[in-house]
């Protein structure tokens, strides 16, 4: 399966959204990262059919999604930020008229199992407005996977969640990476640097770095350091660097510096993480000279 | 199938429940309530009266009516005459008093007396056959219909968030990328919108037609045309013409309810889809003199509007109008159902 953007491109009045994105997305999970604003959820809306590109187009194994019709959305499962369900409704009746929109046939059976895979047996009989956001965000992943898609989209899924809920939402997002594409949409960086395959960052609508995760890391690599500090030391590293990451450490504190240059003082450098490498891109400062470059790794 | 009745579902929610029946209480309470309406006539002696001359009208009943009216007019008539024998002691006391309370039956039933021959007149301008009933009652129930905004505000509150609701709760982008979640799912909203627009009113309109029933007694058997000015209308009876009446004004609703989806759709925001529905269904009731009437009553649908269908009207334009009415706004609701908004997604 081979799902390809060729220059798709979108403008909301005078504000470019996405400009000239083209990528070929194969099997596999692929976070979408960059800043609010960033064009994420323009991007994510062109692939489910809710907005039109102004230029470009999107075809899966050579075939033209605008085209395909209900053939694209057979296979399509998209997950939005914040998605609307019905108070009213159970979260039973819920899976029940989700499946029913998606034409899924004989749905009872695969209700019951997903219910289960995102541990919601307990509660299907429950109404939806006294879910809380964890389980509301699961019963929407319930939702999302209904139709089996091979093309999964979404959209900022863990905001909002406790740590305990994210971790099992990742846990989710895991186990059914197999045999489809994912694209995971977030500005939580955390969230997807155990279960992406590939990372594509987006800065002002433009793909600024795509690749497997590795190679993103290593894009970074003799940039990150650490070095500790007490605290009149450490208030003038972060007026250096205002993207450090500081943690207190007893009497000292540990400082943690995304930087092209080695930080004066005792600093070692450190194996990058992903948040690095956000830090590194979407940082203000380390922008210069990155807004027109497009890095393929 | 299973779609349209999730829809159904979906506006009788418990809390809209609760406002539907709590409405038809409210409705049924006021037409429990008593009404008075001024008449140029006095209902109790006509009442009186059709307790005598009630049933089929005939000639002999007209020379009945005339010869009462002169009785009546000879009484007024005497009245200095007789004041001035009373003071002369020409006439007893007795005799006077016995005059005075002649003079003030007279009195009171000469506005009733001519009314009643306005009616004699009426009905022999009639083809067929007139017959003399109290329906007073029943004038008074098709000439004070008055706008239904209980109705009105039912239905916005039951119907605009068919459509509003995925909108503002954000469940179309859910909807949009399933399979059955554009064409078809608009359809079945746009049916269960049309249906329940149409179903509401009815209820309504039952209810308003039982009450009455209740109180007024009987008389829905006789023609419409036995009341006065009713002349217009074809040979059917008083419950026949009510109900042909609720049936107009429900399709008429129904139609209404595909144009609180459109609103919903175009402007995909709550408050404003209430004001604008309220600008389209209830404001043209409030300025209904500005059009000429006819263009008012088949544009407007003038017969939601308040008062019951004018005899001028033919009800097979209506209808038609009611369908390229209709036609338009299920066009509209399927282009703006997809249509992406702009800054909103």
């Amino acid at each position: 399966m081979e799902l390809q953007f060729e220059n798709i491109g979108k403008t909301y009045r005078s504000r470019t959204a996405l400009s000239d994105i083209s990528v070929t997305l194969r099997e596999g999970v692929y976070a979408l990262l960059g800043p609010n604003g960033a064009g994420k959820s323009t991007w994510m809306n062109i692939l489910a059919g809710l907005l039109k590109p102004d230029s470009g187009k999107i075809t899966l194994d050579g075939k033209e999604i605008s085209a395909m019709g209900k053939e694209f959305r057979r296979i399509l499962g998209y997950l939005p930020q914040e998605p609307g369900f019905y108070p009213d409704f159970t979260g039973y009746a819920l899976m029940k008229y989700f499946a029913e929109i998606k034409d899924v046939k004989a749905a009872e059976p695969k209700i019951g199992e997903l219910l289960e895979f995102v541990n919601l047996s307990g509660d299907a009989d429950r109404r939806y407005r006294e879910y809380s956001g964890g389980m509301k965000r699961r019963l929407g992943i319930a939702v999302t996977l209904l139709n089996d898609p091979k093309i999964l989209i979404l959209d900022e899924p863990t905001a909002g969640l406790d740590p305990k809920e994210r971790i099992r939402f990742r846990n989710i997002i895991s186990s059914i990476g197999r045999n489809r594409i994912i694209i995971f949409a977030t500005h939580i960086v955390s969230d997807i640097e155990t279960i992406a395959d590939q990372a594509i960052l987006l800065k002002s609508g433009k793909i600024v770095l795509f690749g497997p995760i590795r190679s993103v890391l290593d894009s970074v690599r003799g940039r990150v350091w650490t070095l500790e500090a007490d605290a009149r030391e450490a208030e003038k590293y972060v007026m250096q660097h205002p993207n450090a990451t500081i943690v207190k450490s007893g009497e000292h504190w540990n400082l943690r510096i995304v930087s092209g240059a080695r930080p004066q003082g005792p600093a070692v450098e450190a194996k990058p993480c992903l948040e690095d490498v956000y830090m590194y891109w979407f940082e203000e400062h380390s922008l210069e000279g990155k807004e027109n470059e497009t890095v393929s790794l | 199938m299973k779609l349209f009745l999730y829809e159904f579902r979906k506006i009788f929610t418990a809390g809209n429940r609760i406002v539907f029946f709590a409405a038809l209480a409210l409705q049924a309470l006021w037409g429990f309530f008593p009404h008075v309406y001024e008449h140029e006539y006095s209902p109790e002696i006509y009442r009186r009266y059709m307790e005598r001359i009630g049933g089929v009208y005939t000639e002999e009943k007209r020379t009945f009516l005339e010869a009462r009216r002169e009785e009546i007019a000879g009484l007024i008539d005497a009245y200095e005459e007789m004041e001035g024998a009373y003071k002369r002691d020409e006439i007893a006391l007795d005799e006077f008093e016995r005059y005075l309370y002649e003079y003030q039956l007279a009195e009171s039933e000469r506005s009733t007396v001519d009314y009643l021959l306005e009616k004699c007149s009426y009905y022999d301008s009639l083809d067929g056959e007139a017959v003399f009933f109290y329906d007073t009652d029943w004038a008074d129930f098709f000439s004070h219909s008055g706008y239904p905004y209980l109705l009105a505000a039912v239905l916005f509150l039951l119907l605009i968030p068919v459509f509003d609701r995925e909108f503002t709760s954000n469940a179309r982008p859910l909807l949009l990328p399933a399979v059955s979640g554009r064409k078809k799912l608009c359809i079945c909203k746009l049916a269960a919108l049309a249906l329940t627009g149409f179903a509401v009113p009815m209820v309504f309109f039952a209810l308003r037609y039982a009450v009455f029933v209740c109180q007024a007694g009987g008389g829905q058997d006789f023609c419409v045309r036995n009341l006065l000015g009713y002349s217009g209308y074809p040979d059917i009876s008083l419950a026949q013409y009510y109900f042909t009446d609720a049936l107009a004004k429900a399709a008429a609703w129904s139609v209404g309810a595909l144009l609180l989806g459109a609103v919903s759709n175009i402007v995909r925001n709550t408050v404003f889809s209430f004001f604008l529905s309220v600008v389209c269904m209830v404001s043209p009731a409030w300025f209904a003199g500005i059009w000429p009437p006819l263009v008012y009553e088949y544009a407007f649908c003038a017969a939601p509007l308040g008062k019951m269908y004018g005899a001028a009207i033919d009800l097979r334009v209506f209808a038609l109008v009611c369908l390229l009415k209709a036609a338009a706004y299920i066009l509209i609701n399927l282009k703006y159902w997809e249509k992406e908004a702009s800054g909103i997604l």
